[in-house]
């Protein structure tokens, strides 16, 4: 795109430039985003899910070299369940 | 054999005479000018028994340039989850706490646990080869926890590894929506960086196992100890770690009299033919048996005397 910053075009331009680039935003960006945003979630989701196997009884190998991560996870744990609809963490105590 | 290695594990059937071998091995070193550390990772500790001195979960001198240490995996497994539950507290509100701190028992109590502890804590020993010990001999749990416990740093590498990964793809995710969004300061992520720590740990002990330590197998003359040794060096081999000796134990000496002990003498004979032949392509080193058990100092030093050659060897 060019128009910003170059010489002052008849009024008008910019705006209809500006809405268009909203139109663009709202079509295409925003479907994006949002896309995104699922995707961020259900990665980090997937990470809680392989920290949290011993929780629902699979054998985690791992379990006691990712403990010292609990208090980094914590809030992860917490808007998961909460995502999920559950008020209160359904399995082993690991949140609220 | 290349240089000599400076870790060496004694493994075996229970019984068979691990503590007694490893011990005597240990003294052998130390009696060499090398600076020993003898390990005990068997929860049910004897080493101190053996040695005639107590000892405890950190190294103490029992003799000159000899140290010995029992590792304690239930008092590891309780520092380090009580080290989580004061790094949770700091970062949680009060209100979760107490479920938390419920998760954190239920994790002391789980299946793997001490297992993970005493890796945790032989691993920051077996940091001193080379350095602060020119030897460690490590006294093992029976065979089977031995082979599982020699495994685990490949297998939780490769696990930590993949949590890496899954971590790193959403957090490259995350990295695109804040660019997105015009942002693009870099962000530190505390748990990359506790994985990439805890992959690093693992991995070196991985590489300790692999490329520093030897596995002495022990056994006696009897039908049981010689399958389950050749079912231990088939998995040893498989695992990629390496087999220093076989030590035949308890082998009685010709001059043992009588009708009872010759005829055993026989048995053993037919059974040490056997592990001559089976055993063909290994090290093989005889233990003669004693007239008396190993618990006073004259026999300890009579065994160090006939595994003095495993000390030379590696």
């Amino acid at each position: 795109m060019n128009g910003d910053g170059g010489p002052a075009v008849r009024g008008g331009w910019r705006d209809r430039l500006r809405t268009l680039a909203g139109w663009h935003d709202e079509l295409f960006v925003a479907k994006w985003r949002s896309g995104l945003q699922r995707e961020a979630r259900r990665q980090e989701d997937d990470f809680l899910a392989l920290l949290l196997l011993s929780s629902y009884g699979i054998d985690d190998p791992a379990a006691f070299h990712t403990l010292p991560l609990t208090a980094e996870m914590i809030e992860s744990f917490h808007r998961w369940h909460q995502r999920e609809g559950h008020d209160r963490f359904p399995a082993g105590g690991v949140c609220c | 054999m290349s240089a000599p290695r400076p870790v060496c594990f004694v493994g075996g059937k229970g019984g068979v005479g691990k503590t007694t071998v490893s011990a005597a091995l240990a003294r052998a070193h130390a009696a060499a000018g090398r600076r020993t550390l003898l390990v005990s990772t068997d929860p049910a500790h004897s080493t101190g028994d053996v040695l005639g001195c107590r000892i405890g979960p950190e190294p103490v001198e029992v003799a000159d340039h000899l140290e010995a240490v029992e590792i304690d995996p239930e008092a590891v497994a309780d520092a380090y989850v009580e080290a989580v539950r004061h790094d949770v507290h700091r970062a949680v509100s009060p209100e979760v706490r107490a479920t938390v701190d419920r998760h954190l028992d239920l994790a002391r109590r789980g299946a793997g646990t001490l297992e993970s502890a005493l890796l945790d804590r032989l691993g920051d020993l077996l940091a001193g080869a080379g350095t602060r010990w020119d030897r460690i001999v490590v006294d093992t749990a029976p065979t089977g926890h031995t082979l599982r416990l020699l495994a685990m740093p490949e297998l939780l590498t490769a696990w930590v590894q993949g949590l890496v990964r899954q971590r790193e793809k959403a957090k490259g995710v995350d990295r695109m929506l804040r660019n997105l969004a015009g942002d693009e300061t870099p962000v530190a992520d505390p748990v990359i960086d506790r994985l990439h720590a805890q992959r690093l740990r693992l991995q070196r002990l991985r590489e300790v196992l692999h490329d520093d330590a030897l596995v002495h197998l022990v056994l006696i003359p009897e039908r049981l100890p010689i399958e389950e040794t050749a079912r231990a060096l088939d998995s040893l081999d498989a695992a990629g770690l390496t087999v220093g000796s076989v030590v035949v134990n308890r082998v009685l000496p010709a001059e043992a009299d009588g009708e009872f002990l010759a005829q055993r003498r026989a048995q053993q004979a037919d059974y040490l033919a056997e592990i001559e032949r089976r055993f063909a392509a290994r090290d093989l080193l005889r233990v003669t048996q004693l007239p008396r058990d190993v618990a006073d100092p004259d026999s300890l030093a009579e065994v160090q005397r006939q595994v003095a050659a495993l000390a030379t060897r590696g």
